[in-house]
């Protein structure tokens, strides 16, 4: 898939931080505040706007004990959704501000 | 994934901040940064210390980093008017930057076309202004600044309509109790959001002239029966906190000064001498609100109106000079919003 080839970048729009090991994401235009599980949390990590969306996806195939079809799939539709609520952009280029 | 919606549903929020609170991560911190206002309110609880020097920009900046080491999320900038300091955007750029979500308090006065635009590329969660009247008459007779209800106007519109969320505010008050069905309907035209608040508090020396402003019993019961009746009994239990401040709340003042919250004047420690992590940690004044639950207050727990009360350390100390005992103020409008809404 050519998006696997993009880097996932946080947008400049949002608020978050890692609270107890969990990360909670604040979008401003809406205020809802979003909290991520453990592996959400572990993939919002690892989006440093520096590693394509494939690395990514290797790191949580590498770290947890599923299948690496299922980790893959996971990862996708996370990011995906993140995509979709515009917290991350995929940009052909790295994040120039990491 | 889960969700907390904050802007129409206080609950979730709450709750979000109740965790917070549970494990001792202050998401919400209130940063004063100077008490120089361009307006004169009447009821106005900031006192200028003419002997203290206000914190420079890198001191502002350092603490906002030890903030956002501390997980703090919620950033209200405060002041005074913020936009009385020239450094305000460098300052506010720089918590953008840590990934705080912000909250700007202002009178809005000072808002021209080009600081609108700044605030809108600094995507702060919430601009939160004061609005007390939509009448000259009543608005600028409370800042004593004519004027300035044309100036609050027309940065409300701006702000509006450049998309930027508006809360408009306002201090419910004998001299403007008239017109807050006008601010809440002129908030609705505006699609702005619209909070109020009859709770006025002594200065924080303890001065207590503003006081004298806030409505009476009459209108107090019309006000939580007709204005504003968002209220759900409480059901305390004994060993329920009084109230997130000094657990997921905090404030600091102009100078560098840590308190548990805008309400409550103990110092807590002081961050051009001590890092903010070992206030946080270690204070005794921080220690004492948190442990202050339900059952430590001393006539409360037997009181027939506690369901409708939001018990306030800060305004009993005031009052009493000791944050166990009922302020009269609390116990006045616990009984109002039973009468209204038991």
């Amino acid at each position: 898939m050519e998006m696997l080839n993009k880097y996932p970048i946080k947008s400049n729009d949002i608020a978050s931080r890692i609270l107890d090991g969990e990360a909670v994401v604040v979008l401003p235009m809406d205020s809802i505040v979003y909290t991520f599980d453990p592996v959400g949390t572990r993939i919002w990590d690892l989006i440093t706007g520096n590693e394509k969306f494939f690395a990514i996806i290797k790191t949580i195939q590498n770290e947890y004990d599923v299948p690496a079809a299922t980790a893959e799939q996971d990862t996708v539709e996370f990011i995906n959704e993140l995509v979709a609520k515009k917290m991350l952009i995929l940009s052909e280029l790295p994040d120039d501000r990491a | 994934m889960t969700e907390h919606k904050t802007n129409n549903s206080h609950n979730s929020y709450d709750e979000f901040e109740r965790q917070a609170c549970a494990k001792s991560i202050p998401v919400y911190a209130q940063l004063e940064l100077g008490y120089n206002c361009n307006l004169n309110c009447v009821h106005c609880y900031t006192v200028h210390n003419f002997k203290q020097k206000e914190l420079s920009t890198n001191a502002v900046k350092k603490i906002i980093d030890q903030l956002a080491e501390l997980g703090t999320l919620y950033l209200a900038l405060t002041g005074g008017e913020i936009f009385t300091r020239d450094d305000f955007f460098d300052i506010a750029n720089h918590a953008r930057q840590k990934g705080f979500a912000l909250r700007l308090y202002t009178n809005a006065t000072l808002i021209t076309p080009e600081i609108a635009k700044k605030i809108y590329d600094l995507k702060p969660l919430v601009v939160e202004i004061s609005l007390y009247g939509v009448t000259p008459a009543i608005h600028d007779a409370i800042t004593r600044v004519p004027g300035s209800l044309f100036q609050t106007v027309a940065a409300i519109r701006q702000l509006t309509n450049l998309g930027i969320n508006v809360l408009i505010k306002t201090m419910v008050m004998n001299k403007n109790f008239t017109e807050i069905i006008q601010i809440k309907k002129f908030a609705d035209e505006m699609g702005a959001e619209f909070r109020s608040d009859p709770v006025i508090m002594p200065k924080i020396d303890g001065a207590k002239h503003p006081t004298k402003y806030r409505i009476n019993n009459e209108n107090l019961y019309t006000y939580f029966k007709n204005i504003n009746g968002r209220w759900k009994a409480n059901k305390l239990n004994p060993d329920s906190p009084v109230c997130n401040a000094g657990k997921g709340v905090l404030l600091i003042n102009p100078y560098g000064e840590v308190f548990p919250c805008v309400r409550i004047p103990i110092k807590a420690g002081d961050l051009r001498r001590q890092s903010l992590s070992t206030i946080w940690r270690e204070s005794s004044a921080l220690q004492q609100i948190r442990e202050l639950t339900l059952s430590k207050l001393k006539t409360c727990t037997g009181c027939p109106d506690i369901d409708y009360c939001n018990p306030c350390p800060g305004l009993a100390l005031v009052e009493h000079g000791d944050i166990r005992l009922p302020a009269s103020e609390c116990c006045r409008q616990a009984k109002a919003r039973k009468v209204a809404l038991g």
